[in-house]
């Protein structure tokens, strides 16, 4: 073995291991971007793992319809709608403001929030590594995706651009604990943050903690974006699922259950732009 | 040394093996978690890759493999392609030094390497989560479970480089 810590072979393969330890340092301290070599890669891979992407989707699409059958499925995208429509009114008559009308779909959002740029995008691959969810778009700095950008769905938010190439993004949801959100309870106003845990993640759920002992927050209630930190405020995340006490201080935490479905998750929207876009970041730096 | 016959042969398998690999795992094509184990198939098929290879090829695929997986995962950027390089390498020293190259050594490899790469990854990038218990659930409850299972899948890879290189 020692005669291969001699060789040529040893050298090489050395020396790439320093280059791409001084890649990663400088990669971790400009933040936000892939990795030079994965984006490369990424870039070169992304039509073929889209065309793989939908033919597996397909395939899937086949195999539920074929087992559960085709009018069951029908009858339950028939039942989600009602039950979206639904929640919509519920939400329209609990908020003061017209803002959820917003929810309804893509151009209602758009009307509602002539401010917002869209930029539409298909998932193409899963972190299968990571339990919070996270995934990969098929749009990146070409299409206007920048890092930090949120991604919601018509449903809700999903979570906001990590890190960016050139014609991929990685997606973290808000399942995950990097994330830290400003939120409100959209019928009581109370104001909370939304941060993932592990448990709460292998459930489908994120966690919206620091609420006051006096908060009237309750079981049911829908949450909110309050439009501090990276993201435009106002758009739905989940509703709450259940209320404990926190741990770690005497203040209260509730279980949120996201609306946007990340299992079945193919289509996104990233928002590219919005009135007060980076202000937060700024005067963080400031 | 193989002939010319067996070295194309060896090489098309190759190329097969890894583009359906890089594909598997970079694209959304099927997902054959066991709750919380999640297999990485690079890593019995680089396992069983540097049993069978030389150092320099071993390194090679190690780092596109990882620069593919880079590609997907959330927060990596550079750890999968420095770790499935580095990992690769040690595959083909253990193999060529220390083990034989039989099938239950190449089990007891790939086990060794997914233990060492999930308990990388772990240390990393959970050992500073939010709270105790998330750093540990993921250790144990992720972690482990995915390295077991992934090396299970080193006995596929190695018959087929087996009969590629009898």
């Amino acid at each position: 073995m020692r005669f291969f810590f001699r060789s040529k072979q040893f050298k090489i393969i050395l020396s790439t291991v320093l280059v791409l330890i001084v890649l990663s340092i400088i990669c971790f301290f400009i933040g936000g971007r892939i990795s030079p070599q994965a984006d490369l890669l990424g870039t070169i891979a992304a039509p073929f793992r889209t065309a793989f992407t939908k033919i597996s989707n397909g395939f899937s699409d086949f195999v539920s319809a074929y087992t559960e059958g085709n009018n069951i499925m029908i009858k339950n995208a028939e039942l989600e709608t009602e039950i979206n429509e639904l929640r919509e009114k519920l939400s329209d008559y609990e908020e003061v403001t017209a803002q959820n009308e917003f929810y309804k779909n893509y151009l209602g959002i758009k009307d509602a929030n002539p401010d917002f740029e869209f930029c539409p995008a298909t998932l193409i691959s899963r972190d299968k590594n990571d339990p919070y969810g996270s995934f990969v778009i098929n749009k990146g700095l070409l299409d206007g995706v920048s890092a930090s950008d949120p991604v919601i769905t018509d449903a809700g938010l999903v979570g906001y651009v990590a890190e960016v190439g050139y014609k991929t993004a990685k997606v973290a949801t808000i399942l995950s604990p990097d994330i830290t959100l400003g939120a409100l309870d959209n019928r009581t106003n109370d104001s909370g943050i939304i941060s993932g845990s592990l448990k709460l993640a292998e459930k489908g759920q994120t966690r919206f903690y620091n609420l006051a002992r006096s908060c009237n927050v309750a079981v049911g209630d829908y949450v909110i974006t309050s439009g501090e930190g990276i993201f435009p405020n106002g758009i739905l995340v989940g509703t709450i699922q259940s209320i404990g006490n926190d741990e770690y201080n005497n203040s209260i935490f509730a279980a949120i259950k996201p609306f946007c479905d990340f299992e079945n998750l193919r289509e996104v929207m990233v928002i590219t732009e919005f009135n007060g876009q980076g202000e937060f970041i700024s005067v963080e730096v400031e | 040394m193989l002939s010319k016959k067996k070295r194309w042969i060896f090489i098309i398998t190759n190329i097969v093996l890894f583009s359906a690999v890089i594909l598997f795992e970079t694209a959304q094509i099927a997902d054959i978690s066991i709750k919380t184990a999640t297999p990485l198939l690079f890593l019995p098929l680089l396992t069983a890759f540097a049993v069978f290879s030389t150092a320099l090829p071993a390194a090679a695929m190690g780092m596109l493999c990882g620069a593919f997986l880079d590609s997907v995962s959330y927060g990596s950027y550079c750890f999968n392609t420095i770790a499935l390089m580095v990992l690769s390498v040690l595959a083909y020293l253990i193999a060529n030094n220390l083990f034989n190259k039989n099938l239950k050594s190449s089990i007891v490899l790939s086990i060794i390497i997914s233990a060492i790469y999930f308990l990388a990854l772990w240390a990393v990038f959970h050992t500073f989560n939010k709270t105790f218990e998330d750093s540990f659930g993921y250790l144990f409850r992720y972690a482990f479970p995915s390295a077991v299972y992934s090396a299970v899948f080193v006995i596929p890879f190695y018959f087929i480089y087996k009969k590629i290189n009898d």
